[in-house]
């Protein structure tokens, strides 16, 4: 990995990047997850919500 | 910021799932009283907090040198919440964000100036650099060629992207500590987006010592948790939240161009 100071301190430059199999870009975040899809679910319509609630699932985790 | 400030602060702003007010209208409305103003004051200086890198960026891309681009992103900060920015602003406005960009160009007009006011002393920062870089560490990858690709309008947008989505992820994450379950946010929040559609259930099952049916309905939770956060970070920079949609396909579009550009 190579800090490229020109452009912005705090960016991690690569040369190389895998581009994201679903939308082709190469952006990545956290867990080098894609930003463009990281992105994209802020758009996509909420799932019917009639499941358990979260406490109620982390319950059963040790 | 932590969890549980943030809910504080959105306290008010919420209601049933629905996004009422934003911090960018809060600003907006300031005027008129000096309560109003005092937080219209607050509420700018918080979002300018969150926002710096777009700005450094697109300073450095400018060809700035990194020391000079921190003076000159702490000039315009500086400009944006001691002068009369939102008074000499478009009075059409818009967004955060376009109205932020619109206003740096002007600002980096008499940048020189600016810069070598600065080397002459006598300049007051509003940053802590190494406070906000601690309080949020970016972990955005790109590639040389595609840095070298992008002009600065669209770098100052990818880095407004990359802000918004670790904020969210941050957020989510302190939700997680905070139920002291940072061991399930660090094993399922590499699967927060479709691209990783093909997680083997089974395998989450096993390190999460659950069966494979609690882990889908807790990738759906985490993801539709990851989906409110997400667009509460957007809502709080444009002035109605039915702006919501069409500020994060403006983000969208320009990351597709980009890699389009990049190629």
């Amino acid at each position: 990995m190579i800090l490229y100071g020109v452009t912005d301190l705090h960016t991690a430059i690569t040369h190389e990047l895998d581009e994201c199999p679903r939308c082709d870009t190469a952006l990545r975040v956290n867990n080098g997850l894609c930003l463009l899809c990281l992105l994209q679910a802020g758009l996509t319509e909420a799932e019917d919500s009639r499941s358990e609630s979260l406490d109620t699932l982390l319950s059963e985790i040790e | 910021m932590t969890t549980s400030a943030d809910e504080k602060a959105n306290e008010g702003t919420v209601r049933r799932g629905t996004f009422v007010t934003t911090r960018w209208s809060l600003i907006l409305s300031g005027t008129g009283s000096k309560t109003k103003e005092q937080e219209a004051s607050a509420a700018l200086a918080e979002l300018c907090s969150i926002y710096w890198r777009p700005i450094f960026a697109f300073i450095c891309r400018h060809g700035h040198s990194t020391q000079d681009a921190e003076d000159l992103t702490q000039d315009f900060f500086l400009m944006i919440l001691e002068g009369n920015w939102l008074q000499n602003a478009d009075p059409s406005r818009g967004r955060f964000r376009s109205l932020l960009l619109k206003s740096l160009k002007n600002s980096l007009n008499d940048a020189a100036d600016k810069v070598h006011a600065r080397k002459r002393g006598g300049a007051v920062s509003f940053i802590s650099w190494d406070d906000w870089v601690a309080e949020a560490p970016s972990e955005l990858s790109m590639s040389t060629q595609r840095l070298n690709s992008l002009p600065p309008e669209r770098l100052f947008d990818v880095r407004w992207a990359a802000t918004v989505v670790e904020r969210a992820v941050r957020r989510l994450r302190e939700e997680y500590e905070l139920k002291g379950q940072r061991r399930v946010f660090d094993i399922l929040s590499g699967y927060l987006t479709k691209e990783r559609d093909g997680v083997s259930c089974a395998s989450l099952a096993t390190k999460l010592e659950v069966p494979e049916s609690t882990v889908k309905k807790l990738l759906y939770r985490i993801r539709q948790r990851y989906r409110w956060l997400l667009r509460d970070e957007v809502a709080k920079t444009v002035e109605n939240p039915a702006d919501i949609d069409d500020e994060l396909r403006h983000l969208c579009g320009v990351l597709a161009a980009s890699a389009e550009q990049a190629t």
